[in-house]
């Protein structure tokens, strides 16, 4: 008997009864009928699962004041309430931008008066930047 | 055909053949019965059209090659050993002196190559559209198969029969 035949026979003594075969099947069966249903998503139940989802997301993230309010955030499109102020010397002025038009508007006055006095300090006559340069014949 | 039935056919048709395949790249009848059934149920929930009985054995054969691949190089299997795996282990496969154990002994590649050549009868450009390589590869595994089968066995008498 040649090595060959030997294997082959080897070989073919590897195989299912079968009963083995029939109950491979149908597990097999079971397996694919399984996968197949799983593969088809139910529409309601997936929207009704994403509703609680996102319903318990919002809630949760206006709990912990990630969400701005309803006020807030409207009212870029509808027009908000009129802005904060704080009282400056009797007048209110609006918080931010005020502020900064008021620093420059001291900060121009105090230029001015520096310059004044410059003038005034190198009798200057208005309009006039730098002292007259003196002449050598007078 | 319902899928039961398909299934009844699948399993009649291929069963041994995935079987034995799954079998020569594993060495594991357990694993090669998980192959089988990864394979038909692959098949029952993808089904597709073969132009013949020749082409869907081939593409079942090819089926079982790549899971026994999977299997092969899955990390799980490189760092585990089953209980009976390490059970069943060595006996010294030369002592046994039986062509089967001299091919067990080869690298899977080989022992796929040699297993679809002389059991399953394939000429060498279709074992290369079943395992997915060029057909010289195939010839190089079958021939590096063949001496080492002939290193193993000893002798030059084997050679008219392997």
């Amino acid at each position: 008997m040649s090595k060959l035949y030997e294997y082959q026979q080897d070989l073919s003594a590897l195989r299912f009864t079968p009963e083995q075969k029939a109950k491979l099947a149908a597990e097999a069966a079971a397996a694919a009928q399984r996968q197949t249903r799983r593969t088809r998503r139910p529409i309601g139940r997936t929207l009704l699962a994403a509703a609680c989802i996102a319903a318990v997301l919002v809630v949760s993230a206006g709990a912990s004041g990630v969400l701005k309010t309803a006020v807030e955030s409207f009212s870029g499109i509808f027009g908000g309430s009129v802005a904060q102020t704080e009282v400056i010397d009797k007048i209110g002025h609006p918080h931010r931008r005020q502020r900064h038009g008021q620093r420059r508007h001291r900060l121009r006055r105090r230029h001015h008066r520096r310059r004044v006095q410059r003038r005034h300090h190198l009798h200057l006559p208005p309009g006039r930047r730098h002292p007259p340069v003196p002449r050598g014949d007078q | 055909m319902n899928l039961n039935q398909r299934a009844e056919y699948l399993a009649q048709t291929y069963a041994d053949a995935i079987l034995r395949l799954s079998y020569t790249y594993l060495k594991n009848t357990q694993d090669a019965q998980d192959i089988c059934q990864t394979v038909f149920v692959k098949l029952l929930t993808e089904p597709r059209a073969f132009e013949s009985p020749a082409h869907e054995r081939a593409y079942v054969l090819r089926m079982a090659a790549n899971a026994c691949k999977d299997i092969l190089k899955s990390p799980w299997r490189k760092k585990t050993c089953g209980l009976e795996t390490c059970m069943e282990l060595p006996a010294p496969e030369e002592a046994d002196g039986s062509l089967l154990a001299a091919v067990n002994s080869l690298p899977p590649h080989y022992r796929a190559v040699i297993y679809l050549y002389y059991y399953e009868g394939y000429q060498a450009a279709e074992i290369g559209t079943i395992l997915g390589v060029p057909t010289a590869t195939v010839h190089t595994r079958l021939a590096r198969g063949r001496a080492k089968l002939r290193e193993l066995l000893g002798g030059t008498d084997d050679e008219q029969t392997v």
